[in-house]
């Protein structure tokens, strides 16, 4: 509903026009109006929700695992261009190699590298795409 | 139609490129198909970027192979170890898994292959038939009649939604909202770019879609910790007997006629085309008792339903312009990328694309008996992958195809953010499928809204009173509708109970 507040409020400073003379803001205000009444409609049925049955323990460790894939990947983005797209990928892929089930930590790591690095290989050298060089500029 | 046309499409489907995009394309669609976890539309979506330095035509043999394709794959996983490698085979896994635990795999997936081919080819011969006619019928759409066309297709996706219809209403709604980022087409005014010129020309497709199906479906399955039971019996006699066909031969020939129909309707598709099927041949049967148990009719009808609807859908796309899927519209956004846009000039102005397309789809079909059969026991050593390798690949090819799109992080960001949309929306039970045909469809709804107001000086008769408007308008306000009755219903229901109790 506030979504749709701000897209209205947004669509008036666009200008709605006349259906003689549509404006930008036309189409944005009718699909925000309707998305607004939608939502408004669902909150009000979630008011008469019955609520459901606490979460087990393991679905919590397994909601948890989505949320550290969630912010690695975060951090990834924002560190991909100062420290380089090899050197990040083979941090990130270290981290989810041992995401979903614990294993040795030799074969993630040994893993880790031979993916990113192939991976910059065939992008990098055969598709000519240019990936972020960060620390390793000489690559 | 001639045979000239025929010809040159094979022509062209038959160049050393092609025929390897083509083999690609059916490779990895199977490959898809077989992994549960990532769907056709994930796949595409992270080839999508690649394609971008190969031509129009091998882009759209690619990309169309890895949609039909793994509508072959998904029934690996059905038959062998009862999970749906795709929707489109969730009713194959009732008879077909079944079917693998008498010792019958390999007829299970034997038929299973069989049926895909003829409903396969069945649908390229009745494209070629029906495209043609359509397109010029097209022709005499205006921008009513795509504006109303439009808004019933998006009406019968929400409509046919497996989850809430107003869920999948808003989430059209929302991708209506997305696809007008970036300047108006009419006026050019920005909107919505927050003074980022990156957004100038909207949010990119190949984000959106990588984000919504590929990392969301990502997210979804490292929730689950399902150990993968395989069926262990050797897998043999893959060629069905006699008996087999016997049983097999009208399912097939019902499956694909009811398939190809269903995936031209807009949200149609293999989903429904596989359900409708299976009901279809349970009615039909003289032993529907047998259904659930190992029938080979539960196997062979929807799996020719399910490919025969992955033809259908080409026809909307290649005669009309209007994907009426979320998976056919990644098609649909491939061929815009490369500034080539379907609709009822493309047979005319890029005839090779088109006749291009038919010819690899037949090619591709043969591909894929070839790769299902023989092959199998690749793809059942493939299965057995442990996912905690497959995921960081996925992600990693995603973050590949993202950034190399305009080399900005921006656009990595767009990824996640819409994959944590996505990853949120299904734990909401909000279809993530509506939004995506709404955001690849929304400039032309908005765009054909405003032309058919400037024509009709404002009057909204316009959209009433020409026939092919007024009918689409019509189907969707009667979809509307019948959304309403059970709500109706349940409301009247709960009132009564009420008055009882009191």
């Amino acid at each position: 509903m506030t979504f749709s507040a701000a897209v209205i409020s947004e669509a008036i400073q666009l200008e709605i026009g006349t259906p003689k003379s549509p404006g930008s803001g036309f189409m944005i205000f009718g699909a925000a109006g309707v998305l607004g009444l939608l939502a408004l409609r669902q909150f009000i049925k979630s008011l008469h929700f019955q609520g459901r049955e606490a979460r087990q323990a393991s679905g919590a460790m397994r909601w948890k695992r989505v949320v550290s894939v969630i912010l690695a990947n975060i951090i990834y983005i924002f560190l991909l261009q100062p420290l380089g797209y090899l050197l990040c990928t083979f941090l990130l892929l270290c981290f989810l190699f041992q995401v979903h089930e614990k294993g040795r930590w030799v074969s993630a790591v040994g893993g880790a590298a031979l993916t990113s690095l192939l991976s910059y290989l065939v992008f990098s050298r055969m598709l000519q795409l240019h990936l972020p060089r960060g620390l390793f500029p000489f690559f | 139609m001639t045979w000239s046309d025929i010809f040159s499409g094979f022509q062209v489907a038959t160049l050393p490129m092609n025929l390897v995009f083509c083999f690609l394309g059916v490779l990895l669609g199977t490959l898809v198909g077989v992994l549960p976890g990532i769907g056709p539309a994930g796949a595409m979506a992270l080839l999508l970027p690649i394609s971008l330095k190969i031509t129009p035509l091998g882009t759209i043999i690619m990309l169309a192979g890895i949609y039909y394709g793994s509508m072959y794959g998904g029934s690996t996983t059905s038959i062998l170890v009862s999970i749906p490698g795709e929707p489109a085979s969730v009713m194959t896994c009732v008879d077909g898994y079944q079917m693998a635990l008498q010792g019958r795999a390999g007829p299970a997936l034997g038929i299973s292959a069989f049926g895909s081919f003829i409903a396969g080819t069945f649908s390229v011969i009745a494209l070629m038939i029906l495209a043609g006619p359509l397109a010029k019928a097209a022709l005499k759409f205006g921008p009513p009649e795509f504006f109303s066309l439009v808004l019933m297709g998006l009406t019968l996706v929400t409509y046919l939604s497996q989850k809430s219809a107003a869920k999948a209403f808003m989430s059209a709604l929302i991708g209506m909202l997305l696809s007008w980022v970036g300047l108006d087409m009419i006026n050019g005014t920005t909107r919505f770019t927050f003074g980022m010129i990156e957004l100038n020309d909207g949010i990119g497709v190949i984000p959106l879609v990588m984000g919504l199906f590929g990392i969301s479906e990502v997210f979804m399955e490292l929730e689950k910790n399902e150990r993968v039971d395989l069926v262990k019996a050797k897998i043999k006699n893959l060629l069905p007997t006699r008996e087999d066909w016997q049983q097999s031969k009208w399912p097939i020939l019902r499956g694909s006629v009811l398939g190809f129909f269903l995936g031209i309707i807009p949200g149609g598709g293999g989903i429904i085309a596989n359900f409708m099927s299976y009901i279809m041949e349970k009615r039909l049967s003289k032993h529907p008792e047998r259904f659930g148990k190992g029938e080979i009719a539960g196997v062979a009808g929807p799996e020719s339903a399910n490919n025969a609807a992955a033809g259908g859908a080409f026809i909307p796309l290649l005669s009309l312009g209007i994907p009426m899927n979320a998976t056919v519209a990644l098609l649909f956004a491939a061929l815009l990328i490369h500034g080539v846009r379907p609709g009822p000039l493309l047979i005319s102005e890029h005839p090779e694309i088109f006749w291009g397309i038919v010819a690899s789809m037949y090619l591709g079909n043969v591909m894929l008996l070839v790769l299902n059969l023989p092959l199998i026991g690749i793809w059942v050593k493939v299965l057995k992958i442990p996912y905690r390798i497959i995921f960081p690949l996925i992600l990693l090819f995603c973050i590949i195809g993202a950034y190399a799109i305009n080399l900005s992080t921006l656009d990595l960001k767009l990824m996640f953010g819409f994959g944590i949309l996505g990853y949120l929306m299904r734990k909401f039970d909000f279809d993530p499928a509506p939004l995506c045909l709404a955001f690849i469809l929304g400039p032309l709804m908005e765009v054909s809204m405003r032309q058919a107001l400037l024509l009709s000086q404002g009057s909204f008769a316009i959209f009433f009173t020409r026939p092919i408007s007024a009918t689409c308008l019509g189907i969707a306000a009667l979809l509307l509708l019948t959304n309403l009755i059970p709500f109706m219903k349940q409301r009247r229901k709960k009132l009564e109970e009420i008055q009882i109790k009191e």
